[in-house]
């Protein structure tokens, strides 16, 4: 009895969650992917029809922008792929996985996401104001910012197997530690790997906090841009642009779930 | 037969950085061909040894020489050693066959004649019809045949074996460890094999290496490590034994150990003086019921019955002799009541004084 209390109140409260984050994530959502069509958003969505202008805008005027965020975050990802999964390997098959340095090191790359982007863009700007211009801050920003996160996805899937004595036992057969790691580790995280890689890629997509201080006028990012459009041109403009990258996340945390989903079975 | 010394350890110590001393000054020879067992209590040292033998862990001190060849700066990779772990380590995104030639491809070895020396291993370790199963579709003990499989592919020069056999039920545990047994005698390889299973290292050892604390107690063969221990622990550690407080006595013809209830003559080529404090150690199987009839052939005791509990295929009985407590078994047939005096006769040439 006690038991059919409690169930029917996980209902209700699943069934208000459902409606909260309809009410406050989807609905908002459509409406600005619908918005990004209308030629006029006023009192009235479509009071003035369908258009795609909004779109050509965007291109036209802040094309660059997701080019430069492709690029961004392309080689973000891709260099924190290599050097976060090597980082995590090397850290948890070390002989003394438990030593002071290990432990200090592994605090020291938890950082970035303790301290706030805007913290972390500052600081940046500030330290290294020379180099602002060559674009070079906005990427070593990124790599900085979302290292952690690949980090910990590699050595959460090493530590859940005793992959210790497979690197052991591959050492012992006559394989180097850069064979053993793409012969034999690699191939067994590979999905921890690529799940790690795809939310670098999403938090790198979606970076604001810190290249807001680091982007210039010929270098800005998508998210930047969409600010930027937000804030001093038309409210359909932001809207198409939302929609865009919307267009490119949506998938990638599609398929982020289900190699999570995936992982777990 | 005297056969060449193969492995030599001298002076080896360990130290971990977080400061536990886990060998001290590990002295040993291994001769060719020999399979020396490593036996002690659970954290004695047993496997750091294996691992700084095989460069999986490196020395804090001292030197290790294969053949006359110091080997402690060689990394693992070219050590050439097969280690066998307890936990099969086996590659997990390989197949049993893919898994059994890595060390092969690794030594570039050609396609063809790979295949045909994986198919023997599959053949020699009754593996064939898995072959290209993954490791997670064996059973422990199908894994732990792979494991040794994917060793003996590389022909190491020395083979290490660390509990390869704790992980498995004690059935297959048992043909396992006589099957093993058999291989490697076949093989004629070194091997140093790691249990703390008595029954384990006394069936499958030339010589077994008893350590306790960091420090190798005892090196001889299992059976001079079960009638001749040189050390309190040994003694105590492996089998069941009596132990008594006893001093040594010169009597008429001779030494005699004083045991309280009983003056036994000590064993021949003892080190102790008369006047020494001795622990006097005697095995239940040297304890023989001979009735209540006298029986003059010496050394008798008259012991009160304690507890007498049923081991299926004998009687486990406690008596008491003196001020002290021996154990011994009986033939199922001799029933003892508690609180009988029972007669037994001490077997004294088994008598183990330290
Ligand atoms: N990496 C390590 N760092 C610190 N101490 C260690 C490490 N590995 C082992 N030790 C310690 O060294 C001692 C010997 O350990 P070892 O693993 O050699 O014991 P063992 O005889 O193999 O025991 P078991 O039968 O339980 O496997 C233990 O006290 C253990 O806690
Ligand atoms: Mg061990």
């Amino acid at each position: 009895m006690g038991n059919s209390i409690v169930s029917k109140a996980f209902k209700v409260l699943a069934f208000v969650l459902i409606l909260l984050t309809s009410a406050f994530l989807i609905v908002p959502i459509i409406f600005t992917v619908l918005g990004s069509f209308s030629a006029y958003w006023g009192q009235t969505m479509f009071s003035r029809g369908l258009t795609m202008r909004w779109y050509e805008y965007v291109f036209y005027y802040y094309g660059h922008t997701i080019k430069i965020t492709l690029l961004i975050s392309a080689v973000t990802v891709v260099v924190n792929t290599i050097l976060g999964s090597m980082a995590a390997y090397k850290v948890c098959m070390a002989k003394n996985a438990h030593s002071k340095w290990i432990k200090f090191f592994e605090e020291i790359l938890t950082l970035p996401t303790a301290i706030p982007g805007i913290a972390i863009g500052l600081a940046l700007a500030q330290a290294y104001a020379v180099m602002r211009q060559s674009g070079i801050l906005i990427l070593i920003g990124h790599i900085v910012f979302t290292f952690p996160l690949i980090f910990r996805t590699v050595t959460g899937a090493l530590r859940s197997t005793n992959f210790r004595a497979v690197d052991e036992a591959a050492a012992s057969l006559g394989a180097g530690p850069i064979r053993r790691f793409f012969t034999v580790i690699f191939p067994a995280i590979r999905v921890s790997v690529l799940s790690g890689a795809i939310n670098v890629l999403l938090l790198s997509l979606g970076e604001f906090n810190i290249t807001f201080f680091l982007y210039t006028p010929f270098l800005m990012t998508l998210p930047v841009g969409m600010y930027e459009s937000y804030a001093s041109l038309r409210i359909e403009v932001g809207s198409a642009f939302t929609t865009l990258f919307l267009v490119l996340a949506i998938p990638l945390s599609l398929l982020l779930n289900r190699l999570n989903k995936s992982k777990t079975m | 037969m005297t056969r060449k010394t193969h492995i030599s350890i001298k002076h080896i110590s360990k130290v971990f950085p977080d400061g536990t001393r886990a060998l001290h000054d590990i002295n040993l020879d291994i001769a060719e061909g020999e399979i020396l067992v490593l036996l002690g209590p659970s954290g004695c040292g047993k496997s750091t040894l294996l691992r700084t033998i095989g460069g999986l862990e490196q020395k804090s001190g001292g030197d290790i020489y294969f053949y006359n060849k110091e080997v402690s700066q060689v990394p693992v990779e070219d050590r050439n050693v097969g280690f066998v772990f307890q936990n099969y380590a086996l590659f997990p995104t390989m197949t049993v066959r893919e898994n059994i030639a890595f060390g092969l491809k690794l030594r570039k070895m050609a396609k063809a004649e790979i295949s045909r020396k994986v198919d023997s291993l599959l053949e020699m370790m009754e593996l064939v019809e898995h072959a290209e199963k993954k490791p997670r579709q064996l059973s422990g003990g199908q894994q732990q045949r792979v494991a040794i499989a994917r060793v003996l592919a590389i022909e190491p020069e020395v083979l290490l074996l660390d509990e390869p056999l704790t992980a498995l039920d004690a059935k297959l545990k048992e043909y396992l460890r006589i099957e093993l047994g058999q291989m490697l005698r076949k093989l004629g390889i070194t091997a140093i094999y790691v249990t703390h299973d008595q029954l384990e290292a006394m069936s499958i050892a030339d010589r077994i290496a008893v350590m306790n604390l960091g420090v190798i107690e005892q090196v001889d063969t299992p059976e001079r490590i079960y009638s001749s221990p040189k050390t309190d622990f040994v003694a105590d550690f492996i089998g069941r034994i009596n132990c008594v407080k006893g001093k040594m006595v010169s009597g008429a013809d001779g030494l005699f150990v004083d045991l309280g209830f009983i003056q036994l003559p000590a064993p021949s080529g003892t080190e102790k003086r008369a006047g020494d404090e001795v622990n006097a150690y005697l095995r239940p199987e040297d304890i023989e019921l001979v009735g209540t009839k006298a029986d003059n052939s010496g050394n008798i005791i008259q012991a009160i019955a304690e507890q007498c509990i049923f081991m299926g295929d004998c009687y486990h009985v406690v008596a008491r002799a003196g001020n002290e407590e021996i154990f011994f078994e009986v033939p199922n047939g001799a029933r003892i009541k508690i609180g009988e005096t029972v007669q037994v006769k001490l077997n004294a040439e088994k008598l183990i004084v330290l």
